[in-house]
């Protein structure tokens, strides 16, 4: 449905995506995650057509529609954007924005598509009421609904939750994706916030200074991240230090782990590493002989966050998940016991 | 109710100034309660038609030029990018610093049969008086375009600033659904500036009802110039009361179109702006059109008829610029000055006493104040002559039954009556001034500065003159210029023998003396630059400002 080739985004001369590919294919939700300021909202921009690519190719249903040399304008790609702040247009209501796309429709073909929409969206009663008088939540449904209406071959939303409240986004992340699924559409998100990612999207792009460092579904991404960045910003977690013994273990604070056959021939002996360890990883139990000092602690309701620090040394971290019982006052030893499932190692 | 007033200083204080304000406008209203019979069969069988007809026409035509001129001007300088943009869209600005009777006077002396343009024409291909056909500027025709030419700034100003404030993802969302282009202004970008634009016409249209000046001078009947006859050359105060009452009606129905536009274009400030948008490049060719598109407006609006009262200004400056010349001047300059004061001053007391007492009543008085902004300075002249005239009958029916001696008009004979007069029309401008600058002072400023334990006479000193300075200022200047360039209510309320630039002006151009004419009207237009600056720079300030969040 949509390919990204090495594509350069520039703004004057200063390169703010560079050599980005990926693709999604048809159904396909894609999320492109990162910190703001890392390129994610311009190759949305890139991919609607606001933004010309300085290298590299976009293709849209095998068609290419912008590379050095082509510019397909926003209006014939069949892309529709869901704004971030909505962009509903005041002066209509909201059966109006609806159809405001909807060109070479009859009235009543206009009327009945916006129905099925707003029914779609779970708003069937608001259709003559103005935007103003909407909530953020309603207004979010109202741009979704708009962008649907034309029936787009792909959709792009640009952090559609980043204006609304905490609780809200979830759910209404949740409900998009189950309209999406239900029309069948192609999607692509930009947002900051993983939470969003993972509850909407099928694969993920983690982004860092305009490169695109991972594009995986959520589960490797927490599991397998290809680097330090993508570790440290998908979840939780600590590094530990290890030195490879015997050319197939490492040797860390928490025991000796059997290396994989490609990680084997990735490190030589004696080589330094780093260890991933997240919280998940490390099982609280009191009858374990290895033992944890308590350095911090937070309150989840469910489960309590331990840090703790192996040896007694602060440096060497890790995070524990603790039933809520099991309540440990600072400095206190409580005995842990790792369970990695899967050894995720970088270099040092 | 009475008890309680009186402990509610600023309340009592505030409702004595608004009455005073307010009677004029009030007497006028009254007025139609007295049955004029033979006055008004008269006039129906005369002259009403006449009235009626000329009014409306002048107004609705000049709304829909202001309209259709200041909207194009606006989408081309906010949308577009040509070179010369930049001093483009201050300069387009000008005419404002134009009275419409000037404009007038001078067009006349240009294009009638003896100004240079016929003479010129006539010597050139050799034609006689009786060979061609010329366009006629004194007629109604000639009104709207003068008119327009001066007015169409409050539509571009007022349009420019929604446009170029329209978010851009408006313009991204319509691309993307294949609206683009002019379906793009029709459909959202004009759509959404329509508060604004319909604002900005509605107040070129009042000033339009307003005029007197120039359709006085070409011979117009109209509202204005009905009430003028009908004061003066009937003798019928009530009656002119009664053509006034008729003529701010037109005007209120314009007032609650403008009110309401403005209400509506709250709605449409909501969600927060991400970025404009980038304005498009216009080829050389476009760009050369866009300049003279640009330039015909100011060129006729306002260069053309400066330079050609400078000639004549320069011509005419030794014999007419003399120690008469130099009363009018001071004549000018401290009726301007006292009004600015006493308009500043009430805003100032009005708007403190707003900040300090919300009270409903104080409120709606403050408002009903304003509102002579909106009401034609012919009808306001009228209702503070009809009130100072009663008060003057009322003082000297006293000072005789006491002392056996009249004191005369010390009201309305005086200038007195011309204060009153200008405080009414222009307190709104003031008001608009103080209140902006007011706003920027928040309460927890206040309290902030008390807790740091100032008392509230240094709190005012230290944070509320120097933050209030600048729009104190501007106030000041604003209702300056507007008074200097005020003409029907200076002529009907001056005392005897008291006369001003415009005035002169006037008395001038009305003995076809428009050569001389020249010598006081430029003087009036080099001083009306002074708001024209000041409101570009202004406008320049909020733009930085804007750009800076960006």
């Amino acid at each position: 449905m949509l390919s990204l080739h090495n594509i350069n985004v520039a703004y004057d001369t200063k390169t703010v995506v560079n050599g980005v590919s990926f693709s999604i294919s048809a159904g396909e939700i894609g999320c492109l995650l990162g910190p703001s300021g890392c390129g994610k909202t311009s190759i949305l921009r890139a991919i609607a057509g606001f933004e010309p690519v300085t290298q590299g190719n976009i293709q849209l249903r095998g068609a290419e529609v912008a590379s050095e040399q082509i510019h397909i304008a926003p209006d014939k790609r069949k892309v529709a954007v869901v704004f971030q702040d909505f962009a509903l247009f005041p002066h209509l209501n909201v059966a109006q924005n609806i159809g405001f796309g909807l060109l070479n429709s009859t009235s009543q073909e206009r009327v009945r598509r916006v129905d099925e929409l707003l029914t779609l969206v779970g708003l069937p009663d608001i259709s003559a009421r103005y935007t103003h008088s909407l909530s953020g939540g309603q207004q979010q449904r109202v741009a979704l609904a708009r962008a649907l209406a034309v029936k787009p071959d792909l959709l792009l939303l640009d952090e559609p939750f980043s204006s609304l409240d905490a609780e809200l986004r979830e759910d209404l992340a949740q409900d998009i994706r189950r309209i999406l699924k239900h029309e069948g559409t192609s999607a692509l998100l930009v947002t900051h916030d993983q939470h969003e990612a993972f509850a909407m999207a099928d694969t993920i792009g983690v982004m860092q200074d305009g490169q695109l460092l991972q594009w995986a579904t959520a589960y490797q991404l927490y599991h397998r991240p290809v680097d330090k960045f993508v570790a440290s910003f998908i979840g939780q977690g600590t590094l530990l230090h290890a030195k490879v013994v015997d050319g197939r273990h490492i040797s860390t604070k928490l025991g000796v782990f059997a290396l994989t056959d490609e990680q084997t021939r990735l490190f030589s002996e004696s080589h330094t590493l780093d260890v991933l360890v997240r919280p998940d990883d490390i099982i609280h139990d009191d009858s374990s002989p290895n033992v944890a000092m308590v350095l911090s602690r937070a309150f989840k309701g469910a489960h309590i966050l331990y840090e703790l620090a192996l040896n007694d040394d602060p440096s060497a971290k890790v995070l524990c998940l603790a039933p809520s019982h099991h309540d440990h006052a600072l400095g206190e030893h409580i005995g842990i016991r790792l369970d990695l499932k899967h050894l995720v190692v970088f270099n040092a | 109710m009475k008890n309680r007033l009186w402990r509610e200083p600023w309340l009592w204080t505030v409702t004595v100034f608004s009455l005073l304000l307010a009677v004029p406008v009030l007497l006028i209203f009254s007025s139609i309660f007295i049955p004029q019979k033979a006055l008004w069969q008269h006039l129906i069988d005369t002259v009403l038609s006449d009235y009626v007809y000329h009014s409306l026409l002048i107004a609705f035509s000049v709304g829909a030029l202001t309209l259709l001129v200041g909207t194009s001007l606006a989408w081309l300088v906010a949308r577009y990018e040509f070179s010369g943009r930049g001093s483009l869209q201050w300069l387009i600005l000008l005419p404002m610093a134009m009275p419409a009777y000037i404009l007038a006077y001078t067009y006349t002396g240009m294009l009638d049969v003896a100004g240079p343009l016929q003479t010129h024409l006539r010597a050139f291909f050799n034609w006689t008086y009786h060979d061609y056909w010329f366009p006629d500027v004194r007629s109604v025709g000639g009104a709207i375009l003068m008119l327009s030419l001066v007015l169409y700034p409050y539509v571009y100003m007022l349009g420019r600033t929604a446009f170029s404030e329209q978010s851009a993802s408006f313009y991204e969302a319509s691309r993307s659904m294949g609206v683009s282009g002019f379906a793009y202004f029709r459909k959202v970008a004009f759509p959404l500036a329509r508060p604004a634009i319909l604002t900005g016409t509605a107040l070129a249209m009042m000033e339009a009802f307003a005029d007197y000046g120039t359709v006085q001078y070409f011979g117009i009947s109209t509202f204005t110039t009905g009430i003028f006859r009908t004061w003066n050359g009937l003798g019928n105060a009530i009656g002119a009361a009664q053509l006034a009452a008729v003529l701010t009606s037109f005007v209120l129905v314009l007032l609650l179109i403008e009110k309401h536009s403005r209400r509506r274009l709250r709605y449409f400030h909501q969600g927060q702006k991400q970025h404009s948008v980038k304005r498009l490049s216009l080829s050389p060719i476009k760009s050369f059109w866009a300049v003279v598109a640009c330039l015909i407006p100011v060129a006729l609006g306002f260069i053309i008829p400066c330079v050609q009262l400078i000639i004549w200004a320069v011509e005419r400056a030794s014999s007419q610029v003399d120690a008469q010349f130099m009363v009018l001047i001071w004549n000018s300059f401290y009726l301007a000055v006292s009004a600015a004061l006493i308009a500043v001053g009430l805003a100032l007391l009005f708007s403190y006493a707003k900040r300090l007492r919300s009270h409903w009543l104080l409120n709606s008085q403050v408002q009903l104040a304003s509102l002579g902004y909106a009401i034609p300075g012919t009808v306001i002249a009228i209702g503070a002559m009809l009130m100072l005239s009663a008060a003057d009958d009322a003082v000297n029916a006293l000072t005789e039954a006491l002392f056996d001696t009249s004191v005369g008009l010390i009201f309305s004979g005086t200038l007195v009556a011309l204060l009153l007069a200008y405080s009414v029309r222009f307190l709104a401008v003031a008001m608009h001034n103080v209140e902006a600058g007011l706003q920027r002072i928040k309460p927890s400023m206040d309290d902030a500065a008390r807790s740091m334990g100032l008392s509230s006479f240094s709190v005012l000193k230290k944070v509320h003159v120097p933050l209030l300075r600048a729009s104190v200022l501007s106030a000041l200047l604003l209702v300056f210029v507007d008074v200097l360039k005020e003409l029907p209510a200076t002529l009907i309320l001056r005392p005897f023998n008291f006369n001003t630039l415009a005035v002169r002006t006037f008395e001038l151009a009305s003995e076809e003396r428009l050569q001389d004419a020249a010598v006081p009207a430029i003087t009036i237009v080099m001083v009306g630059l002074l708001p024209v600056i000041l409101l570009t720079r202004a406008l320049e300030s909020t733009k930085h400002k804007s750009s800076s969040h960006a």
